[in-house]
């Protein structure tokens, strides 16, 4: 290749292909970001003159906002309630679903049919479900003699019901795509393994559980965004009525999202602190991230 | 296989590309001609003199928004057609309020859209801080309307062209949407007196009477609620309470409070909530409230049921909720006074936007004045919505503030509302901070009915921390 | 054993996939009763209201609403795929400066979400006179940090390098290798892609929810939710509303499943 050739391919044609990302991402997504934390240093409300705070905006967060560190561990407690058992009822199911010949497709297809659900049809129909009077759930409940669950309107249990929303939204989606890794391992390798005598357990726990792996991370991965991301469903079921609750119950389901998204909309517009409590979460997500990519490299080396 | 679900996806994205670009193309078309329509208002005469002017509008309007064009040339014939915004829940007010007006008033055209009372500021304060269009005429909650008035974005209806003298209205009600250096920022669409509903044939199974006065006799203090409710839930095996939600029960002895929410420095959080939470804690260790979340349609299904009695109801919820919610229920409903006396209960007023050009704002002074000081706008209200205005001179006609509502078993709702309850409304001050308080209100009020362990003085407190979480103005103490 | 074994995995099956299918049975029934009955008993059979159910969905701008929604996310796929693709095709083809930097940095990108710059964001499509647009909800799209990274796994799993190489050597421009000779070779990740981001954009509700200041503006989770809001909340209208909101996607995916299922591990499996 010639030295012209070279630097062609080297430097004007990826730039030329990356270029539009880059120039996307700058504009419409990292400005925003980078603004909003200059924002973080001002008192604004929207309307009427910004004025220029210094840190107070991230010392309020810190040592006067329980709400914010409320909603930090909402998120993860949701995140742990959902995502971990909706992995592995995923999994398992994509296991018993390999072994069939029949239905395979439709199977996967029903299933998948939860994820492609507009968010608001969720919050509307889980309200539906698990209204404590009326809800269907309860009928059922009481039908068979028990006492029905104030499951929306306790701090206590409408976090489960948030979390039981992402089992049943997400766990067909992780079927698939374990299904079809599953379907890609080699046949001859569980051929082996039955030589060997083992039993299908432990075919399942030493062979298809390692061999799935990056499979187990691309999903771990994505639902972490997805788990940083929630404020859809939360919002459209516990933000039905006139007099709803920020929040849910005792603020339970306050999601990081939607605190910053009330911190900054809400009944006071604060722009300004608004812009602090995203720049806080910015810099929280991006080291988690951070830390978790680091983690995930050097388990992949050894 | 994959050819065709490629190509399936190209045809839907352009005939969405065309069904979009329609949409675009419209809205262009609306901004234009609104600026036309600010020309053709501002300067009628000019307008119609000046055809060069009106053609480059219609021009510039361009070729795609051929049906606006033609609106365009209209407003050049008649002189003045223009198109105002409104947003607003209370469809129960506007819907008919605006089909009238425009009837008689073809020249100019509401557009209304409906926005959730819960995303409402949210949505005001997200159109200034992203440089929206604001609606020409906004509905301010009266929760927040000190709120509105920190926004400054609204008109001062006291002056020029408007000229509204306050002292129309009645003095309770005047000073509310007004700042403290005078300027009005909104007209109450009406005084909101509130009292409590009642199913009829409920009351008759139970008290032996549905007179309201004769009930109003059994309901004296608020005790009476406790005895009375506990008996009834009793003799039903369990199955009827007197009230159906511990929100509704909060939000009445609420505003039944007169209590300031804020004087000066302090935020009076205690003194105004423990009373609240106090009598909520012992309607439902005594089954007297039932466990629905209020405003939920769960809830609202219940007016329609046999095993609810009483509803504290505003006068906006008799069409907002009674009516639309027990359709059969015709004849069965009376209005009775509370223990607590008759009380105001939300409501709101009707502004007009400043950032609205002087056509729109012409044309939506146009209404406001129609419906709050003309005799057809204030009949209108009254028959239509049962809402009647705070402006003082219609009351001279005895007549007026007197309707008997077959709905109600031809009880004069009218008189009741605005004779007897208007009257002894004492309002307490409004504050900045109204509607966080209320929001945590109505959070204490769910946690009490969700956990019967929950004492008044736990919820008092759980309340106190929460207003250090939300209340952000460090100079208030919150007591 | 065998044949009880799988007997047993079936109805485990059977359970889960109606598990996964009871609420949607609940909303399309529902969507055919009148507001007030749906509380009154079970619904588990369908009514006689779908009709008017139908009439008052239709009755507000509902098909402006669905016009709009299928704009942005037609726009968001169409141009979101085509960046990400380009992005993975530079970095499956080129070697250059900053490479790895660029692949730890998409990485970054997926994690923030996005929502937090909405602030920001608000007040750059004011200074861009933007708003009272639908371009707000689509721009967002563009640059998608889960895009990029996926079509990068992709193309780096789909495509062999030589086809590119010897049509360099047939002397095919790099524009005609990428769009007539590597596209084809990715078609299945481009789908799978496509399905996502018309999905996501489609259900997206935040962004929305701050940009839809007028019934012309209005995306259908908008639409939907602001049926709850019409003097009372119209359950029956808003369920009707919300079955005709899901079935394009629907059929989108029982038509791409098979493909989009394939398209989806094969961007996987290399994590």
């Amino acid at each position: 290749m010639t030295r012209k050739g070279n630097k062609k391919y080297r430097i004007f044609w990826p730039l030329f292909f990356v270029a539009p990302f880059i120039i996307f991402f700058f504009t419409f997504n990292l400005f925003p970001i980078l603004y909003s934390l200059r924002l973080s240093f001002y008192d604004w409300s929207g309307v009427g003159e910004k004025v220029f705070v210094g840190l107070d905006n991230y010392i309020r967060i810190f040592t006067k906002d329980a709400t914010f560190l409320k909603s930090l561990g909402n998120t993860l407690y949701i995140m742990l309630l959902g995502f971990p058992l909706s992995i592995f009822l995923g999994l398992v199911i994509a296991a018993f679903l390999s072994n069939l010949k029949k239905f395979r497709n439709l199977f996967q297809t029903l299933n998948f049919l939860p994820y492609i659900t507009t968010p608001v049809a969720i919050g509307l129909i889980f309200t539906f479900l698990f209204d404590w009077n009326t809800g269907i759930i309860n009928r059922v409940i009481t039908f068979f003699g028990g006492e029905g669950i104030n499951w929306l309107g306790n701090a206590r249990f409408a976090p489960m019901v948030i979390g039981f929303m992402i089992i049943w939204k997400c766990t067909g989606y992780y079927m698939a795509l374990y299904l079809s890794g599953i379907t890609s391992i080699s046949s001859d390798i569980y051929e082996a393994a039955k030589v060997d005598g083992a039993g299908t357990v432990r075919t399942f726990f030493s062979i298809t559980v390692p061999l799935l792996k990056p499979i187990t991370i691309f999903i771990i991965f994505t639902s972490l965004i997805y788990a940083l991301q929630l404020f859809d469903e939360p919002n459209l079921m516990f933000n039905v009525s006139t007099t709803s609750i920020i929040g849910g119950p005792d603020r339970s389901c306050l999601t990081m999202v939607w605190n910053f998204y009330d911190v900054a909309f809400g009944s006071t517009a604060r722009l300004g602190y608004g812009s602090a409590v995203s720049s806080t979460l910015f810099i929280i997500i991006i080291v988690a991230s951070l830390i978790g990519m680091k983690i995930m490299n050097k388990k992949e080396e050894n | 296989m994959k050819r065709k679900i490629v190509s399936v996806l190209l045809a839907v994205s352009m005939l969405a590309g065309m069904m979009a670009g329609c949409g675009n193309g419209g809205n262009d078309g609306n901004a234009k001609s609104d600026a036309s329509g600010e020309e053709a208002g501002g300067d009628a005469a000019d307008a119609a003199k000046d055809e060069a002017g009106g053609d480059d509008a219609a021009d510039a309007a361009g070729d795609d928004a051929s049906g606006e064009e033609a609106g365009g040339s209209d407003a050049e014939a008649s002189g003045e057609q223009v198109t105002i915004t409104y947003w607003g829940w209370d469809t129960n007010w506007y819907e008919p309020m605006f089909a009238k007006f425009m009837e008689s008033h073809p020249n100019i055209k509401i557009e209304a859209t409906t926005v959730a009372y819960s995303d409402y500021f949210t949505k005001i304060q997200q159109a200034i801080a992203s440089g929206s269009e604001l609606p020409t005429m906004v509905q301010q909650s009266c929760t927040l309307i000190e709120n509105y008035k920190q926004l400054g974005v609204f008109e001062d209806l006291t002056k020029d062209p408007y000229n509204v003298d306050p002292n129309a209205f009645f003095d309770f009600i005047k000073g509310r949407a007004m700042t403290d250096d005078g300027q009005l920022i909104g007209i109450e669409q009406s005084v909101s007196p509130s009292a409590i509903a009642y199913k009829r044939d409920l009351a008759k199974k139970y008290f032996g009477t549905d007179d309201p006065q004769e009930l109003a006799e059994i309901f004296k203090t608020t005790d009476d609620y406790i005895t009375e409710g506990k008996r009834v839930n009793e003799e039903s095996g369990g199955t009827d309470y007197l009230f159906h939600a511990g929100g509704a029960v909060a939000e009445w002895l609420y505003f039944a409070d007169s209590t300031d929410v804020q004087t000066d420095n302090t935020i009076n959080f205690t003194e105004k909530m423990s009373k609240v939470m106090g009598l909520l804690c012992d309607m439902r260790d005594n089954k007297v409230v039932d466990t629905f979340e209020n405003g939920t349609p769960q809830a609202n299904a219940t007016y329609a049921d046999d095993n609810h009695l009483f509803y504290p109801c505003p006068n906006w919820a008799i069409t907002y909720y009674i009516k639309s919610n027990d359709v059969d229920g015709s004849g069965n409903w009376g209005l009775m006074m509370p223990a607590t006396g008759g009380y105001s209960c939300g409501g709101c007023s009707v502004g007009i936007t400043n950032t609205s050009t002087d056509a729109q704002k012409a044309a939506a002074w146009e209404f406001i004045n129609w419906a709050f000081f003309t005799e057809e706008g204030v009949q209108t209200a009254k028959e239509e919505v049962e809402y009647y205005v705070p402006t003082k001179e219609f009351y001279e006609d005895p007549s007026y503030a007197a309707g008997a509502d077959e709905f109600f078993a031809g009880q004069d709702i009218g008189a009741f509302l605005y004779g007897e309850v208007a009257q002894s409304i004492v309002l307490p001050k409004t504050s900045v901070w109204d509607q966080t308080v209320i929001d945590i209100r109505d959070l204490l009020a769910v946690a009490v009915m969700a956990d019967p362990s929950m004492t008044a003085e736990d919820a008092v407190q759980k309340g106190l921390e929460e207003c250090a979480n939300r209340i952000t103005d460090s100079e208030l103490t919150i007591k | 054993m065998r044949k009880f074994a799988k007997a047993g995995s079936y109805l485990l099956l059977g359970i889960i996939s109606l598990i996964s299918l009871t609420p949607f049975y609940f909303m399309v029934v529902m969507s055919t009763y009148k507001t007030e009955d749906i509380f009154k008993g079970l619904p588990l059979l369908p009514s006689d209201y779908i009709a008017e159910n139908i009439k008052t969905v239709f009755a507000s701008n509902f098909i402006q609403t669905y016009g709009n929604s299928l704009f942005i996310s037609a726009m968001s796929m169409l141009v979101c795929v085509l960046v990400s693709a380009m992005v993975g095709y530079a970095m499956t083809v080129y070697q250059f400066r900053f490479k790895n930097l660029l692949k730890s940095f998409i990485m970054l990108t997926m994690m923030a979400p996005t929502q937090i710059g909405i602030i920001g964001y608000m007040i750059e499509m004011r200074t861009m006179h933007l708003t009272g647009t639908l371009w707000p909800m689509i721009f967002l799209w563009f640059a998608n940090g889960f895009g990029a990274f996926w079509m990068i796994q992709f193309i780096g799993t789909a495509l062999p390098t030589e086809i590119v190489e010897s049509a360099r050597i047939d002397g095919a421009g790099e524009i005609r290798i990428f769009s007539q000779m590597v596209f084809p070779c990715i078609k299945p990740g481009i789908l799978t892609l496509c399905l996502l981001i018309f999905l996501w954009s489609w259900n997206s509700y935040l962004v929305p929810l701050v940009f839809v200041n007028t019934e012309k503006l209005n995306t259908i989770p908008i639409f939907i939710k602001g049926l709850a809001n019409a003097y009372r909340t119209d359950y029956g209208a808003q369920l009707t509303g919300l079955v005709f909101a899901t079935v394009p996607l629907l059929l989108m995916f029982i038509i791409g499943s098979k493909n989009f299922i394939t398209g989806l591990t094969a961007g996987a499996v290399k994590g």
